[in-house]
């Protein structure tokens, strides 16, 4: 039965601990000398008048519904898994063009040694399996969720990275 | 349902796919000449350097997969006509009707005859059999000289193809600088520095004048009257929609004029892709963006609405992304807008180096060197500006710029100059 | 891709894989936790973790450091072999040698020391982490010598200190049945989440959280009700404050004062000089907040409060700090009382699991006669008095010194000498040492200063016992090969016990025979906790009563919660207070040429300790050694985010980063200790401790800062 699937982020409960980051270098065997990390931390503050605003973040590939980098990748190397419906790529054709990158609003497709695009790829293995995301087992605080887009709302929408960032990602081509 | 799509590169495709999301039984008719699957135009080059294997070239699989997969009949024939009052297709073998028609025939490459130059000399980049061309030339190996007239993405791509056959390459265009359409002229020379540095001849406000023979050596004689040795020459000039089949059908500018439903002027006859002229969400006029994304797009909304559905691509801004010789360059919006500079990095320095230019509190245009991670958030960023937003990052978007390299002092400018 | 090539670049555990998934521990952090991992291994090998689903505590979590264990156990550093030195000390140059020939060098050499100059000349020194420190203390006893010591000397230990001085035994925070939680230094996002998962459990039941932190923590962010945000090391003047609003205004628990507290009156006639006319002088919290904290602890059916390791110690006035936060669960009728402070005991290696073993037994059985001082006990004598072990800040004082008596030789497990303040000055004294051992995972900057290193395993390579609060107990199994020619820690001590003939039966036994008589009144074993293979609760378990304790008399001179210390004031030779007198923090440097507070106590989510440097995956999250101040003071030097920046003090500089942040208060600076490249313990002053613990101040010495020029 295939589902559709996606990777959201509860902002409300994200402390840029960083584990989802190292759980995902665990499972993707990430060389940090040579490739970027899939997972993105960021502990961030900002001034605004009086007061400051902390937030925090674990930022990697959103699994967009309608996924622009899968249109800009001119060798359709991204493509949907039919099960999981996540963002998935085999980078046999991959030409290290940059267009992905130049399509994604969130910045999130890397490169690795070889010049070609890697990225988060929702552990689509695993879910094929019953099992969780690396970075969604790893999560601390319960954060990070993999959810599933036909079920209930699983994160409150004000606090969902992926509801807060439709609009802007509906203005991307 | 009865669909007809003329022309079969990735509009005429992804068209074919919405339709098959929508419309399982309908009969999806193709015509295309060339006997092959979509291709990607851009990949040419990658073949001939020897990036991809020639499958590459085709990314959505072999024609036959295709045909299979998206239950498609195939007419591997030329379409002569396009009659949009009866919404019939004619070929040599007769003529068909359809309940809605796809004109998705793309755009060729086009060139000025050189006098002189012997036709299997002349050398365009466009299609597989252009790439195939190239391709079986060079590996003779008998090339050691060559002019490339065109300093556009393509003709950087196929410099760059003939650099590492070891050739001797001159680049010129009439144009003063190298990717006239999208850099500023400072990030222009900046490019040329680095190109030349490679031993790459860069020629500008020239181009091809003829070819003679000089010693025994084909020889380009230039309008600046210099001389520039050339085994082969390759016209990288520019394209132009192919629009012959709906001549005095449909309304045509530069392109087939559609709106944003990809619907023609003519009621059940769409266009898409390179041959179609969409609009530009900077300047609000219509314009042919002749860029891959941009024609899945649009075939894709063509084909949603062709099977009864409710689509719309609004348009799109001009952005392109060429990476080469190490480097990429990316520009994004309209390079000849004046206005308040917003700048950081060193033009000879490396790593990233990012120039925006804001005018009546939108991003009229921008150029980033070397760093293609701020390219998907800045060119976003633009775009919500066009469609009215007022102009500030979210939080997410600002942490990856400030990761990728991008000072804060940078993004609170530019937020403050395009804060509505 | 073929399936098998993807079920194999997913790891997928499967029979086509050959991947199985094994339980094991992890033992980067305190035993406290030590969290269950499921390793993913074949052939041997680990190549992924994640944490333990069948896990009764940790259920399926793993923390940043956790989740790093690959990187860990595989770090490039890993000692192989056993090593002998060829170069001069602190060169790195050695060459390897065979188990055999390093246990002959380190007998032939420690029993020659022993019989030239005594036992004492001889210090045992356990770094991290805890799991062999009963087999090392017994060691040492059955040496014959009192100089046992370890990494505690410097952590927890200053508030068990308080503790036992003032209620004879530990205690801890019953979070989960509690009205109000003082959060003192309470920070668990990034040291141990299953406190936060805990205390968001609560929250969400209705626990209020006062959060008193010098930082804006995640903590606060998410959890706290009031934060009360003091200068560092100024925590002893807060609660005595609060202790004085509290009895000012009759929010006191009189019945329980009279029943169970001894030294009410000095107290509260002490508590009084911290008061509305000073408390924002000396901590930075105006007095309205004070006040608003007591009305919150006044409304509040009861209280917990966070007992914590390094914060709140890690000061000159740390332990007497400790002692005034412990005195508002006393005010407050909150000890030994559900939903308060409940007095407990270490069931194993530092956890308290809620039972007791016969460690405690076990590892002092083979005590030596007490006839020299052991090291540090004259300067620290109610650290020996209570913990009965050297206090290793003072050791490379008396190797260097030779004074009361010389030592000859250290012989470390996991020893780092870079933890001790103004460290340099331990690493030349190691350098006067007639024979020096270090046994690490790791070639550290330590065991490169060793004339013998010898190469232990991780916890994933071993067996070992753990304990876990609600009385469970598990035996876990070796997961993986071992790395190179590594044996366990306590596989050591024990093939050296019967190398050296130390006469000592039962280290000789090994660690599973000694394993069964520490659980002799638990109701398992050994085989019976390896055959169920997962933490299972042990049979005689049974949850502590609140209220027992203090209805036996506590463990006190007096019998009651002291206040006013008798143990302490038996002893005025000591020169202690027995009151929990507050002083100022900081140390004597100018505050002209160094105006600002350095504080290495700001924990980081994904460090612990230097263990963790050198892991590159927990490195790519911060890979520069970082300050992080005050957005203000930043503005002033004209630091950016990502400069260079100097810190100073007058033992010498070091060249960090700087991240300025609205996090840090003005005049404060925080950077992360244990970078061999910018060691911020060679800024600290080795004197400037807590005389009643021992503990180094590390968390607050006055510094300098200055942007650092370009070259």
């Amino acid at each position: 039965m295939s589902k559709r699937y996606a990777i959201d982020l509860d902002v409300s409960k994200c402390v840029s601990c960083g584990a989802c980051a190292v759980a995902c270098m665990d499972q993707n065997d990430l060389n940090v000398k040579q490739t970027r990390p899939f997972r993105n931390v960021f502990d961030m503050e900002r001034q605004e008048g009086e007061g400051t605003t902390y937030s925090h973040l674990s930022l990697a590939c959103m699994h967009c519904v309608d996924a622009p980098c899968i249109v800009g990748c001119p060798s359709a190397c991204i493509q949907k898994d039919p099960e999981t419906n996540l963002t998935v790529f085999d980078t046999t054709n991959c030409i290290g063009c940059h267009s992905c990158a130049m399509a994604c609003p969130y910045g999130v497709p890397g490169f690795g040694p070889d010049g070609k695009m890697v990225k988060c790829d929702g552990c689509y293995v695993r879910v094929h399996h019953g099992l969780k995301p690396a970075c969604v087992k790893a999560c601390p605080t319960g954060a990070l969720r993999l959810i599933d887009l036909d079920g209930p709302e699983e994160i409150a929408p004000e606090n969902s990275l992926r509801h807060r960032s439709m609009e802007m990602l509906s203005k991307q081509v | 349902m009865r669909y007809g799509i003329v022309g079969f590169g990735t509009a005429g495709y992804h068209a074919a796919q919405a339709i098959r999301e929508q419309d399982k039984a309908g009969e999806v008719h193709v015509y295309g000449d060339t006997g092959l699957a979509p291709y990607n135009p851009m990949l040419t080059t990658y073949y001939i350097f020897g990036k991809l294997p020639r499958s590459g070239l085709f990314p959505f699989g072999p024609l036959e997969e295709v045909a299979d997969r998206l239950g498609l009949t195939l007419h591997h024939e030329r379409v002569q006509k396009v009659r949009a009052q009866d919404l019939a297709v004619e070929t040599e073998r007769g003529v068909q009707r359809y309940d809605k028609i796809l004109i998705a025939t793309g755009a060729t490459a086009f060139a000025p005859p050189v006098k002189g130059l012997s036709p299997q000399d002349a050398h365009l980049m466009r299609t597989v059999d252009d790439a195939q061309r190239l391709k079986d030339r060079l590996d003779r190996g008998d090339v050691r000289s060559a002019v490339v007239v065109g300093a556009s993405m393509a003709g950087i791509k196929v410099v760059e193809v003939l650099e590492k056959y070891g050739v001797r390459v001159c680049l010129a265009d009439l144009a003063p600088h190298i990717f006239p359409l999208a850099a500023y002229p400072e990030v222009s020379a900046a490019i040329e520095k680095r190109v030349a540095k490679r031993g790459i001849d860069l020629r500008f406000g020239a181009t091809i004048d003829h070819m003679e023979l000089w010693n025994g050596q084909k020889t380009a004689v230039m309008t600046d009257g210099s001389v520039v040795p050339a085994d082969l020459v390759s016209l990288c000039i520019g394209t132009r929609a192919a629009t012959q089949v709906v001549q005095g059908e449909v309304d045509i500018d530069r392109g087939i004029l559609v709106n944003e439903r990809m619907e023609t002027s003519a009621p059940g006859v769409y266009a898409a892709g390179d041959c179609a002229q969409g609009v530009n969400l900077e300047s609000g006029e219509k314009q042919i963006i002749g860029l891959w994304a941009n024609a899945n797009r649009q075939g894709a909304a063509a084909g949603a609405n062709m099977a009864g559905g409710e689509a719309r691509f609004e348009g799109n801004i001009l952005h392109n992304i060429t990476h080469f010789m190490d480097m990429d360059f990316i520009g994004f919006g309209d390079n000849r807008i004046q206005g308040e500079l917003l700048e950081q990095g060193a033009l000879d320095g490396d790593g990233l180096y990012v120039r925006a230019v804001i005018s009546g509190g939108r991003v009229a245009g921008a150029n980033i060197l070397d760093s293609y991670r701020i390219s998907g958030i800045l060119k976003n960023y633009m775009l919500r500006l066009f469609a009215g937003e007022g102009g500030s990052l979210p939080d997410y978007q600002r942490a990856m710029l400030l990761q990728a390299g991008l000072r804060a002092e940078f993004i609170d400018r530019m937020e403050v100059m395009t804060r509505g | 891709m073929d399936r098998l090539e993807e079920l194999i670049r997913a790891k997928i555990p499967c029979p086509e894989t050959g991947i199985e998934v094994k339980h094991t521990v992890c033992a980067i952090c305190s035993p406290a936790y030590n969290c269950g991992i499921n390793a993913y291994v074949k052939d041997g090998k680990l190549l992924k973790v994640e944490g333990m689903d069948e896990h009764p505590r940790s259920r399926g979590g793993l923390c940043t450091k956790g989740l790093s264990n690959r990187g860990y156990v595989y770090r490039e550093d890993r000692i192989l072999t056993p090593l002998r030195r060829v170069g001069e000390r602190g060169e790195g140059r050695f060459e390897p040698i065979t188990w055999d020939e390093a246990y002959k060098e380190i007998s032939d050499r420690l029993l020659a020391i022993r019989a030239r100059d005594g036992a004492d000349a001889v210090a045992f020194f356990g770094g991290y982490n805890k799991w062999y420190r009963p087999w090392l203390r017994r060691f040492a006893h059955s040496f014959g010598t009192f100089n046992y010591g370890t990494e505690s000397s410097t952590c927890m230990t200053a508030g068990w200190m308080a503790w036992k001085v003032a209620a004879g035994q530990l205690a801890r925070p019953d979070m989960a049945h509690c009205d109000l939680y003082l959060g003192w230094a309470f920070n668990p996002y990034y040291s141990g989440y299953l406190n936060a998962q805990a205390a968001e459990r609560a929250k969400a039941a209705g626990t209020k959280f006062i959060v008193i932190d010098p930082k804006i923590t995640p903590t606060v962010e998410k959890l706290a009700d009031l934060h009360l945000r003091l200068y560092p090391g100024t925590d002893g003047a807060l609660a005595l404050c609060m202790g004085n609003v509290l009895i000012q205004n009759g929010w006191i628990d009189k019945d329980f004062i009279r029943a169970h507290v001894h030294g009410f009156e000095e107290y509260a006639a002490y508590a009084a000089n911290f008061n509305e006319s000073n408390v924002e002088r000396l901590t930075g919290v105006p007095y309205a907040q004070v006040l608003r904290a007591c009305e919150m602890i006044r409304d509040a059916k009861s209280i917990s409060s966070h007992e914590n390791s390094a914060p709140i110690p890690h000061h000159k006035n740390g332990m007497q700090n400790y002692r005034a936060i412990t005195a508002l669960l006393a005010l407050t009728g909150s000890f030994d009382k559900q939903g308060g402070q409940l007095p407990t005991r270490h069931t194993f290696t530092h956890q308290i699991a809620g039972f007791e073993t016969r460690e405690e037994e076990w590892m002092d059985a083979t005590q030596p006669e007490h006839i020299r001082p052991a090291v540090g006990e004259e300067r620290f004598p109610l650290w020996f008095h209570t913990e009965r072990e050297m206090q290793v800040v003072d050791l490379a004082r008396q190797i260097d010194e030779g004074t009361p008596y010389p030592i000859k030789a250290v012989f470390g497990m996991g020893m780092n000498f870079r933890m001790l303040p103004e460290d340099g000055y331990l690493a030349k004294a190691l350098g006067k040492l007639d024979f020096f051992v270090n046994a690490d995972l790791f070639l550290t900057d330590t065991c490169k200063m060793a004339d013998l290193v010898l190469p232990v395993c991780s916890s994933l390579e071993r067996g070992e016992l753990e304990t876990y609060p609600g009385g469970y107990a598990w035996f876990t199994q070796p997961a993986i090969d071992r790395v190179g020619e590594s044996k366990s820690d306590v596989e050591i001590l024990r093939d050296l016990a019967v190398r050296m003939d130390l006469g000592d039966q039962e280290l000789a036994a090994g660690y599973e025979a000694n394993i069964d008589s520490m659980l002799t009144d638990v109701g398992v074993t050994v085989e019976e906790l390896k055959k169920a293979g997962v933490p299972v609760k042990v049979p005689r378990f049974r949850p502590y009563q609140p209220g027992t304790r203090l209805a036996q008399g506590l463990d006190t001179p007096s019998g009651k919660f002291e206040l006013y210390s008798e143990l302490i004031a038996a002893h005025p030779e000591w020169g202690l207070d027995p009151l929990p007198t507050y002083c100022d923090p900081l140390d004597g440097a100018d505050p002209a040429q160094y105006p600002f507070v350095l504080c290495s106590g700001g924990r980081l989510p994904h460090a612990i300790h230097s263990r963790l440097h050198k892991v590159e995956w927990l490195r790519a999250m911060q890979p520069e050694p970082t300050a992080q101040l005050s957005v203000e003071d930043a503005q002033a030097l004209g630091l950016k985010a990502g400069d260079d920046m100097e810190l100073y003090t007058p033992r010498g500089s070091i060249t960090v980063k700087a991240k300025p942040s609205h996090r840090v208060q003005k005049g404060v600076v925080f950077f992360y200790h244990g970078y061999s490249e910018a060691d911020v313990n060679a800024l600290m002053d080795k004197d400037h401790v807590d005389p009643y613990s021992g503990f180094p101040a590390y968390n607050a010495t006055r510094c300098g800062m200055r942007k650092k020029a370009k070259p």
